[in-house]
């Protein structure tokens, strides 16, 4: 009997309170800024009053990454178990975490801590944790984890659009080229991502076509099988509602996860993000 | 009065003579217009495509035939502008083809090169039409054959092809019904017609001065005239600002004031209506063309723009630091500051200004391809008359460019809808093929005289709705107008509506037209942009 797995990841998978206490799992917390005042991700500051000050604020918060130091408070009771880690992350192209991370990994110097790029974020990142977490209460090991993870992005379909280009040109995490999304005629640009950076894949005119173009997208790839699906919104209820409906007409979900973008996210996306993942079992 | 063979300066008169027949018709050529739209440019471009023709033989000026009529034929292909304008190019390039090489030429000489530029000319476009020019070109090229058959008279030959081609033109109407509609003939045939008459003009005054050879003084008047007629030429092209601006007024007299603003340059458009009037002109004074306005009404939107400053950007000779290639760049034509500024917002790096009111030449496309800092240029013509030219661009340029059919702005917007940066050419290219496929547009704007187009029929002043097939609806009020060409476009069930209100229009009246249609279709998404495009009130997309 091998030990016992444990996941660590950071508050950048939004995962929500429920499923963190259900299956165990530590979550770093990456912090932001309004002004001088300073909270942690989730910790200090809940999604609804960060929108609520997002759209009031002059300028966009600042975040910043966890420190080392913060993982190795982490790392720490779970090295004292004894436990098999595995700490997945915000992809490395959009924060500096996964080094943070990888730092105090070489401070601790123990043999069982493997930490991973996801190279995604948000509910994209949430829909590896689920799956690692899955195989793990199903006895898999950490070779088995990871080797399934090496799958995960060609077996995955991501998608999301913003409803303004705003916050995202402002945050600086997109890539070249992609200014010229169009910021008349009401367009709202689909992204997804690609090694682990935000890619444009189309222009669409209007909420309504985004939206249904999104799940033509998705079903075109995975056609009538089964998948699992998670979709969340950010400070945008009404689009999330059009979405779950149009999800669960178009698409075969053997589960379905309704989740939300949390603080440190919601800066990069601003209001109005929409987003899906679906993937399938190899 | 017999010309038996002719030599590179005999051409050069003969190029002159017809440029500036077409230069005193070219107004009556663009007022042959299918549409009753104030639009018609074929007299303009064919003009332009001569000037440039003759512009660069002036420049090679030889007794050799053979160099004049290789630089004619290269001045005119890059500046080719409009379908007829790309047609005619054809048949210079013909001519060159036939007189490579040659010291003097003959009337066979004549006959090869414009039999060869028939052919040509059918080769460049996908299509040809019978009952256009094209027909008038092939009559004049037979009849130039025949006549070589019987005499070697150039002149003759030319008279005969002159009668030959007018008969042609006359009996367009019956081939063409959209032309017998339109109560007019075809202007490309038109056009084609007015050079021969500038050559036969000018082969006359060359056949007289031979005639007089011995006195000095007719000799000298030829050359007199050809010498001047090379000045003028050159001069044309020496304008500095092209210089724009819209004028409001109560009664502006076009007329008067095309005819006051005429000598201040070249290019001149005076078009609106008696309230409105858009003004442009390439000239040394923009100062005095402004004063001038000022008489009529009250200046709007002026846009000066220093054309040697541009040309030298577009050489890159003024080059800017050295930028990174694209992988794809786009090069779009545009017409009216909204449409271009949206343009941009989509990504196209060059913005050829142009359209339906002045088709840019296949040089101006050429320029802004070259000057676009990618591997691969995708080019959108946006306009149905621009096309041709823009394959002629593509066949000279020196980096891969690929041609997107664009045959309307609105059209030319979808297709920048579906480009990703991040694809290469080809990728995007289909992506682009099948958003112009998928995009149903047309266009509002006033009709300028009684006609009778696909059966319906519109008077002067009332509103027509046209879409690429012609005619579709036409009203007393602007927003029947627009709302019918909604209904046309969407069959009834329209979902995304986009509408581009023009130059003419204040937002308040383009708003109000909206909210007419939207209560004729009140399930519609009707969204309202700022075109700022000349003649037509309103561009409409149906999605």
């Amino acid at each position: 009997m091998s030990a016992k797995i444990r996941f660590v990841t950071d508050s950048t998978a939004d995962l929500s309170p429920e499923y963190v206490e259900q299956h165990n799992i530590t979550v770093v917390p990456l912090k932001g800024s309004f002004g001088e005042e300073t909270y942690r991700d989730y910790v200090d500051i809940k999604p609804d009053e960060f929108y609520r000050r997002l759209r009031q604020a002059d300028k966009l918060p600042r975040t910043s990454q966890p420190s080392p130091a913060d993982f190795l408070a982490a790392y720490q009771p779970l090295v004292e178990e004894g436990a098999e880690i595995i700490s997945i992350h915000i992809a490395s192209a959009l924060s500096g975490t996964v080094q943070a991370a990888r730092l105090a990994k070489e401070m601790l110097n123990y043999p069982h801590l493997e930490v991973v790029d996801s190279e995604s974020a948000s509910i994209f990142l949430h829909a590896m944790i689920r799956e690692g977490v899955r195989l793990a209460e199903r006895g898999g090991s950490v070779e088995d984890i990871l080797e399934l993870w090496q799958s995960f992005h060609s077996r995955r379909q991501v998608l999301f659009m913003v409803d303004t280009m705003e916050y995202m040109l402002k945050g600086g995490r997109i890539g070249k080229g992609t200014a010229f999304l169009g910021t008349l005629l009401n367009i709202k640009p689909i992204f997804t991502f690609k090694g682990g950076v935000v890619h444009p894949v189309e222009k669409v005119r209007g909420r309504k076509k985004a939206l249904d173009r999104m799940v033509e997208l998705i079903r075109q790839q995975v056609g009538d099988k089964p998948v699992h699906c998670i979709i969340a919104d950010a400070d945008a209820p009404d689009y999330l509602a059009e979405l779950r409906r149009r999800v669960e007409e178009r698409i075969n979900c053997s589960e379905l996860i309704i989740s939300r973008m949390g603080p440190v996210m919601g800066t990069y996306s601003g209001p109005g993000f929409v987003g899906i993942v679906v993937w399938r079992d190899p | 009065m017999k010309i038996y063979s002719f030599n590179g300066k005999d051409l050069y008169a003969m190029l002159v003579g017809s440029t500036n027949r077409l230069a005193k018709r070219k107004a009556e050529i663009d007022a042959l217009n299918v549409f009753p739209v104030p639009d018609g440019d074929t007299g303009t471009n064919m003009y332009y495509t001569m000037l440039a023709g003759a512009r660069e033989a002036a420049r090679q000026l030889d007794e050799n035939i053979g160099r004049v009529a290789e630089a004619a034929a290269s001045g005119s292909l890059l500046g080719a502008r409009g379908n007829s304008g790309v047609i005619l190019s054809q048949f210079i390039a013909g001519l060159g083809e036939a007189m490579a090489g040659l010291e003097q030429a003959s009337l066979s000489d004549v006959a090869r090169g414009l039999q060869r530029g028939v052919e040509l000319a059918c080769q460049a476009i996908a299509n040809p039409v019978e009952g256009t020019i094209i027909t008038v070109g092939r009559e004049m090229a037979a009849a130039f054959s025949e006549a070589a058959g019987r005499s070697g008279d150039l002149v003759r030959a030319t008279v005969l092809a002159y009668q030959q081609a007018q008969k042609a033109l006359e009996k367009t109407p019956e081939l063409l019904p959209v032309l017998k509609e339109a109560g007019v003939v075809d202007a490309g045939g038109r056009g084609l017609v007015v050079i021969l008459e500038g050559i036969i003009k000018a082969l006359k005054d060359a056949a007289a001065s031979r005639d007089v050879e011995l006195f000095d003084v007719a000799a000298q008047q030829q050359r007199q005239f050809a010498s001047t007629s090379a000045e003028y030429l050159d001069k044309k092209l020496q304008y500095t600002y092209c210089t724009e601006f819209i004028l409001s007024g109560s009664q502006i007299p076009h007329d008067t004031l095309r005819q006051e603003l005429a000598p201040y340059g070249d290019c001149l458009m005076v078009v609106g209506n008696k309230q409105t009037v858009k003004v442009h002109i390439h000239t040394n004074h923009p100062g005095l063309v402004m004063e001038c306005g000022l008489r009529y009404g009250a200046l709007k939107e002026i846009h000066i723009n220093n054309m040697e400053e541009q040309m030298q950007e577009q050489n890159g000779l003024s080059a800017p630091a050295e930028r990174p290639l694209k992988k794809v760049g786009l090069v779009a034509v545009g017409l009216g500051e909204g449409i271009n500024i949206i343009m941009n917002s989509l990504g196209v790096d060059r913005i050829v200004q142009g359209g339906q009111t002045m088709n840019p030449s296949a040089q101006d496309l050429l320029a802004a391809v070259e000057a676009t800092p990618a591997e691969t240029v995708i080019l959108l013509p946006n306009n149905k008359n621009v096309i041709l030219a823009a394959e002629q661009a593509r066949s000279l340029a020196s980096k891969e460019v690929m041609v997107l059919p664009s045959r309307s702005l609105v059209q030319g917007i979808s297709a920048l809808l579906a480009f990703n940066t991040y694809e290469d050419g080809e990728t995007n290219y289909k992506r682009m093929e099948a958003a112009l496929a998928a995009c149903r547009d047309g266009e509002v704007t006033v009709a300028v005289r009684d006609s009778s187009v696909n059966g319906i029929s519109v008077r002067k002043g009332e509103y027509m709705a046209l879409t690429g097939d012609g005619l579709v609806a036409a009203a007393a009020n602007l927003e029947e107008a627009v709302a019918g060409l909604v209904g046309h476009l969407s069959g009834g069930k329209p979902g995304l509506v986009t509408l581009y209100f023009g130059a003419d229009m204040a937002e308040a009246e383009a708003r109000w037209v909206l909210e007419k249609v939207q209560a004729v279709y009140p399930r519609a998404d009707i969204e309202l942009y700022y075109g700022g495009q000349p003649v037509y009130h309103f561009l409409v997309s149906v999605e």
